[in-house]
């Protein structure tokens, strides 16, 4: 018969045992977040090289003011992957970048920035600052010429970056037209901008002013067509595929007028408007009217208004592969001679990007750098925010302790018991 | 303001710069004789100090006193130039030791840069008719003036383009009379204003 | 000698001595100052601007020891002080000299033994000299043993002495190196001399003389295509150049070293000519009379001469002759120079119609480039022809248009400033009365001024008060002045003139500001408020006056109108032209084009090299020197920051020499595809 002492001494052996195995039980058991440690965004790299160490009861938080570096979120994926649970919280601003080549000589890069609606991002290169933008309908574009190095957006503690694309090489333009001063100065604007101008300028029945070979207007020697007005007989019939299979076209004032055109401009035409005040001594692009677009055509979107009715000054509209731009504007001219001293290059500037926005300019695809969407690459691999895992650390190493304890205690009771009956 | 190409006359402050009452006309006339530029029928007389000026991509000039810009005129003329425009400058006394020459290419070269020989085979003389050089006049060798016939014109040329022709040749004399008259001509000597009109406005 | 007199001839020992150990001390604390400025210099060199600080604060320093020890010794100078000294040393005096001094009894000094008293004074006083005078001595050695050049930058430092420093190695000669500048005489300027020089601004025609330190051998200054070799002077290398006009980038070779001196030439402007008078153009009745001729030069460095010049024209139609000449010559070596002259009219025998056109011409004294000449405006002088309108404009004649409403509206202003002053002190109505008046003549004035402006368009005087009911006749100010306006300042149709007009639009303006203005004075003046009309009337003056300065008028008739009826002249030409050739037009931004990409190379080569990213930067600075200024400029801030190694200073500089060169990036605040439209 055991006594009550023995029983006792028993009793404490099975519950220390007990606790033991539970203690066993538990950490043979998967536990998700069992234990959460929390880091800020500047630590985690420094932290990545001990997690990776740990098992995979820790759970990994960090609370990010910017989305970090690509090489960061690939290793807490791969913590994922491995078991660890992963979360973050924050607001980083969700900023993208791309940038591509405008087409035509020059080295102009056209930088498209997307951003929280009125973040301001501010864009540099290697050189330095490029210029700092608003976000107003979720993006901005810059256009800049000359690009060294990497591109880099920043907006707070957020930063993307991007390389400079390559170059685009610039084929001719071809400005076909009546003798004028509009189509004189379109040519020599362009060329001045380095395009390479093909001109065909008609002074009377079978005389012209050439310069070029006119034909073959195709995509292999031209990359934009500019008509400056309805004097285009000899490419009416090359002008429709020509634009389909990918080539650029300006329509500039009245050749919007010209039959030939009817199924490619952007819209038809309505009467010019002439402003009942006309400007002083300077003129300005559009000062002195243009030829409004009266109805668009299915697919052309407005590009510009003007003029107390918000005429419609410049639109724009897609045709299979390729871009036509119709712009009402005749007399662009008296903006280069009449518009003060910066008339001049403005005049040139504005003409270079026009024909630069159709121009048929194939170049290597855009390059799918790291970092150019980071917040968007940190939600694709680790998922959106989320708030961290409610178990705290201090509670499970305060169990786990106590338990060791209790085991202990209990242990050692029992054989302190035992002891002092005298037994071994 | 229409698409018109509009013949100018530049008024300066020091000379006689209407000489030439009837040469715009019988130009205006010329152009619409031999192309389909379409020309306002009068032609417009323009202040040199003026910021009008510059609505007038080619503008002519001539006289025979002395030609001295003034401040205005200078920086005025020195713009046009710069912004693509072209001065046709024709000395009405055609005497390269009178007044109007000297004075005129001193202004020129002190406002744009020295004035230099046009070689016979630019392609001003090619323009629209063909000429092996500047056609002469008959006022050249009339006793009055330096009674030389000059073999090549003068020019400032912007990257090969010309941004101011002068002349030694008196053509304002030659092409001041009214457009009716040339019925009684055999070859119409305006000929080479429209090379010049269509240099000025293709090239 | 008395007791008394040698006491004080040995006070005066000891005086001698006390100064002589201050000066001593003084001068070793300057010497000693110089010396580890020299050292310090021989061992990291320091900058010209240090080295003259601290040569000062040697020599306050060598001050403030010195005085600082006389005023520690200043008790030499009382009699009591010296006489205890005395005692000090002589006990047998018991106190006897202290006691005599401080009674004034010289009766104690009687019998008393004083001849060593002198000798004990040379003693000391030479005693206590010979501690400062080894410290002289030993900092003076220092000196002596230091290179002559290394004490001389610390003791007389000055520009151009880097070929003094301490040379740590011998192997390359171009450092350091000086330049002299010395720029051609007729400037006047001095003499420069530069060390270290990487980007120099001189004048065209200076004479740039590098100079190093070593043999001359193997020396050699590129620039441009041009190759220069050094020569010896004693133990120092010099090359020789002289400033063009044209920018240069002087590339200095010593075996693999290799130096970049970018050199930015200073053009001499012409001299600026105001002629003062004659104000404006003239035309005269009576062609005699003494014409005063006044005008000013001024040159960036030194006139040489200056005169007026005139030209005579005579004729008319297609006949013309001139005679031209010179008067009021002047010489000159200042940067301005007032002249004045008196033309005779009567000697240049002058007819009706003739032209006289007058201006002031300078010269100045470049004998480099050839002597600029700069020119003043022309005044044209005309002699009115018989029976032809003129308007006479010199000296006591009537004056024209503008001049006749000056006077007539500065009256006006006279007037209703008096009525404002005295408005307090008179009755309402008779203010009311009086301002009437004026305000009626206000609106004669208005009147005069209208009809000059409408007379002017080709229309008919007296547009306002006319009572035809005809539809061209304005019913309103506001319908006049829009038609007036719209004449003056616009134009719809091409042709700018019509009929008989006088194409003298451009001075219509500031008229019709003077006619807008009188308008609004005439409203107030008639509602009895002369004060409220003040501003206007000021404003109409201003503006009348402002038309008068304007544009100069010729007064010739307009051409006669031939209209050209184009439709019936189209292609009615017999012959037929031919199509022709255009030529391309070269690209403007081809050079901006390859100075973009040398700029982002230099940048690449920053993050490696800043020399080398330094002189690339000159070197393209050099090139754009010509026709680029604000992106040279930038470039060479950039270039500097660069080289001392800013990185924030540099990407700021080379920011803004890239929006000089190619633009600021054109920003568009949509997503669209046709964003790169401006």
């Amino acid at each position: 018969m055991r006594s009550p002492r023995s029983r006792l001494e028993i009793a404490l052996r099975i519950c220390a045992f007990g606790v033991i195995g539970w203690m066993f039980g538990q950490s043979l058991r998967p536990n998700a977040g069992v234990r959460v440690e929390r880091v800020r965004g500047a630590d985690v790299s420094a932290r990545l090289p001990v997690w990776t160490r740990q098992s995979a009861n820790v759970a990994l938080h960090t609370e990010l003011d910017a989305a970090p570096n690509d090489w960061i979120v690939d290793w807490l994926a791969a913590l994922r992957h491995s078991g660890h649970v992963v979360t973050w919280s924050g607001s980083p601003p969700a900023i993208a970048l791309a940038a591509d080549a405008v087409a035509g000589p020059g080295d102009n890069v056209h930088v498209a920035v997307a951003g929280p609606d009125r973040a301001v991002i501010h864009l540099r290169d290697d050189a330095g600052a490029l210029d700092s933008v608003r976000v107003s309908t979720m993006g901005a574009t810059v256009t800049t010429p000359g690009v060294s190095g990497d591109l880099i957006a920043t907006s707070g503690a957020q930063r993307a970056t991007i390389q400079s694309p390559d170059t685009v090489r610039a084929r001719a333009v071809v400005v076909i037209g009546n003798a004028g001063w509009e189509g004189k100065f379109i040519a020599l604007a362009l060329e001045e901008r380095g395009w390479p101008v093909i001109a065909r300028f008609g002074v009377a029945p079978g005389v012209a002013v050439s310069q070029g070979a006119l034909l073959p207007v195709d995509t292999s020697r031209v990359a934009a067509v500019v008509v400056v007005d309805t004097a285009l007989q000899s490419l009416a019939s090359s002008l429709d595929a020509y634009v389909r299979s990918g080539g650029g076209l300006v329509i500039a004032g009245p050749a919007s007028l010209s039959p030939v055109l009817a199924t490619l401009r952007a819209g038809a035409p309505s009467a010019r408007f002439t402003p009942t005040a006309l400007p002083g001594d300077t003129i300005g692009l559009g000062a002195t009217g243009f030829y409004p677009v009266a109805s668009l055509a299915p697919g052309s979107i407005p590009l510009e208004r003007r003029g107390p009715n918000g005429g419609i000054a410049v639109a724009a509209r897609r045709i299979g592969a390729g871009r036509v731009i119709q712009i009402g504007y005749d007399d662009s001219w008296r903006w280069r001679m009449t518009g003060g001293p910066s008339g001049e290059a403005a005049h040139r500037v504005w003409w270079s990007r026009v024909v630069a926005s159709v121009a048929y300019a194939p170049g290597p695809a855009p390059r799918a750098s790291e970092g150019t969407a980071p917040v968007a690459n940190l939600v694709a691999r680790l998922g959106p925010a989320r708030p961290a895992p409610s178990i705290s650390l201090a509670s499970q190493a305060v169990d786990q302790k106590i338990l060791m304890t209790i085991a202990l205690l209990l242990l050692l009771g029992e054989w302190a018991s035992r002891r002092l009956r005298g037994l071994r | 303001m229409s698409a018109e190409f509009v013949f100018a006359t530049a008024q300066y402050e020091s000379g006689d710069w209407d000489s030439a009452p009837l040469l715009p006309a019988n130009i205006i006339d010329t152009i619409a004789r031999y192309t389909e530029i379409p020309v306002a029928p009068t032609g417009v007389i323009v202040p040199l100090s003026d910021a009008r000026l510059f609505r007038y991509p080619l503008v002519y000039l001539t006289g025979h006193l002395p030609v001295r810009f003034s401040d205005t005129e200078r920086r005025n003329v020195r713009a046009f130039v710069d912004r693509g425009g072209m001065l046709f400058i024709d000395d009405h006394n055609h005497d390269i030791d009178g007044t109007f020459h000297k004075t005129a290419t001193e202004e020129i070269a002190r406002t744009v840069a020295p004035l230099t020989e046009l070689p016979n085979d630019h392609p001003l003389y090619s323009a629209f008719f063909r000429f092996d050089g500047p056609p002469t006049t008959s006022h050249e060798l009339n006793g009055w003036g330096d009674n030389l016939v000059h073999k090549h014109l003068l020019a400032v040329q912007r990257r090969g383009r010309i941004s101011v022709l002068y002349s030694n040749k008196d053509y304002s004399s030659e092409w001041n009379y009214h457009p009716d008259n040339k019925r009684f001509l055999s070859v119409d000597n305006t000929r080479f204003a429209v090379n010049l009109v269509v240099y000025a406005l293709t090239a | 000698m008395s007791a008394l007199d040698r006491l004080r001839r040995v006070r005066g020992v000891l005086i001698a001595g006390v100064f002589l150990r201050a000066a001593l001390w003084g001068t070793f604390a300057a010497i000693s100052m110089i010396a580890i400025v020299a050292i310090a210099d021989a061992i990291a060199p320091v900058g010209l601007n240090v080295r003259v600080v601290l040569r000062v604060i040697a020599i306050l320093a060598g001050l403030v020891v010195g005085l600082t020890f006389v005023w520690r010794d200043r008790r030499v100078r009382e009699l009591d002080r010296v006489a205890l000294w005395i005692e000090e040393r002589v006990p047998a005096l018991s106190f006897a000299l202290v006691t005599a001094v401080e009674l004034g009894d010289p009766t104690l000094l009687v019998d008393m033994r004083t001849s060593d008293w002198t000798t004990l004074a040379w003693h000391r006083g030479l005693s206590r000299l010979l501690t400062p005078l080894a410290a002289l001595v030993a900092a003076t050695v220092v000196l002596l043993a230091l290179p002559s050049g290394v004490v001389a930058r610390a003791a007389a430092p000055r520009r151009g002495d880097s070929l003094s420093r301490a040379s740590r190695t011998a192997a390359n000669r171009i450092d350091p190196l000086v330049a002299e500048l010395r720029p051609p005489v007729y400037s006047g300027a001095r003499r420069q001399e530069i060390d270290e020089p990487r980007d120099v601004r001189v004048l065209v025609g200076s004479v740039l003389t590098l100079r190093g330190r070593g043999d001359a051998g193997g020396i050699i200054a590129i620039a441009s295509a041009d190759t220069t070799l050094a020569s010896a002077d004693a133990d120092r290398w010099q090359i020789t150049l002289r400033v063009s006009a044209k920018p240069l980038a002087i590339r200095l070779t010593d075996g693999t070293h290799v130096r970049i001196i970018a050199v930015e030439p200073i053009v001499d402007a012409p001299p600026q000519v105001a002629l003062t008078l004659p104000v404006h153009d003239s035309v005269l009745r009576v062609p005699s009379g003494r014409l005063p001729l006044a005008a000013e030069a001024t040159d960036d460095y030194a006139i040489a001469s200056a005169s007026f010049e005139y030209i005579v024209s005579s004729g008319e139609g297609e006949t013309f002759t001139f005679k031209s000449g010179v008067l009021g010559a002047v010489h000159s070596s200042g940067k301005q120079l007032k002249l004045s002259a008196t033309l005779s009219l009567d000697s240049l025998h002058l007819k009706p119609g003739d032209i006289v056109h007058l201006r002031a011409v300078a010269r100045d004294a470049n004998d480099v480039t050839g002597p600029g000449v700069g020119a003043s405006e022309t005044r044209a002088i005309r002699i009115a022809r018989a029976g032809e309108y003129d308007s006479v404009a010199v000296d006591a004649a009537a004056p024209p248009d503008a001049e006749q409403n000056v006077v007539s509206e500065r009256m006006l202003i006279m007037l209703a400033e008096a009525l404002e002053k005295q408005r307090p002190r008179l009755a309402r109505d008779s203010v009311r009365h009086e301002s009437h008046a004026i305000g009626v003549d206000q609106k004669k004035l208005r009147r005069a001024v209208g009809d000059v402006v409408f007379t002017r368009l080709g229309g008919a005087p007296t547009g306002e008060e006319h009572t035809d009911e005809s539809p061209e006749r304005a019913k309103t100010m506001q319908e006049m002045l829009a038609r007036a306006d719209s004449a003056t300042n616009r134009s719809i149709d091409p042709v700018d003139f019509e009929g008989g007009e006088s194409p003298v639009v451009a001075v219509n303006k500031p008229l019709l500001e003077a006619y807008n203005a009188m308008w609004d004075a005439s409203t107030a003046l008639e509602l009895g408020d002369p004060g409220a009309a003040l501003p206007h009337m000021r404003r109409a003056l201003a503006a009348i006056q402002k038309a008068r300065a304007a544009e100069r008028l010729y007064l010739r008739g307009a051409p006669p109108p031939v209209v050209i009826d184009i439709d019936k002249a189209r292609l009615k030409g017999k012959d037929k032209g031919a199509s022709s050739t255009r030529r391309p037009e070269m690209p403007i931004d081809s050079v901006t084009s390859i100075r973009a990409n040398r700029l982002d190379h230099a940048i690449e080569i920053a993050r490696t090299s800043s020399s080398a990213a330094a002189d690339s930067l000159l070197l393209l600075r050099v090139d754009a020197l010509a026709d680029a200024p604000a992106f040279a400029s930038a470039l060479g801030d950039a270039a500097a920051a660069v080289r001392r190694g800013d990185g924030a200073a540099a990407t700021d500089a080379l920011a803004r020499a890239r929006r000089a060169l190619v633009g600021a990036p054109i920003v568009r605040d949509s997503l669209s595809r046709w964003g790169i439209i401006p």
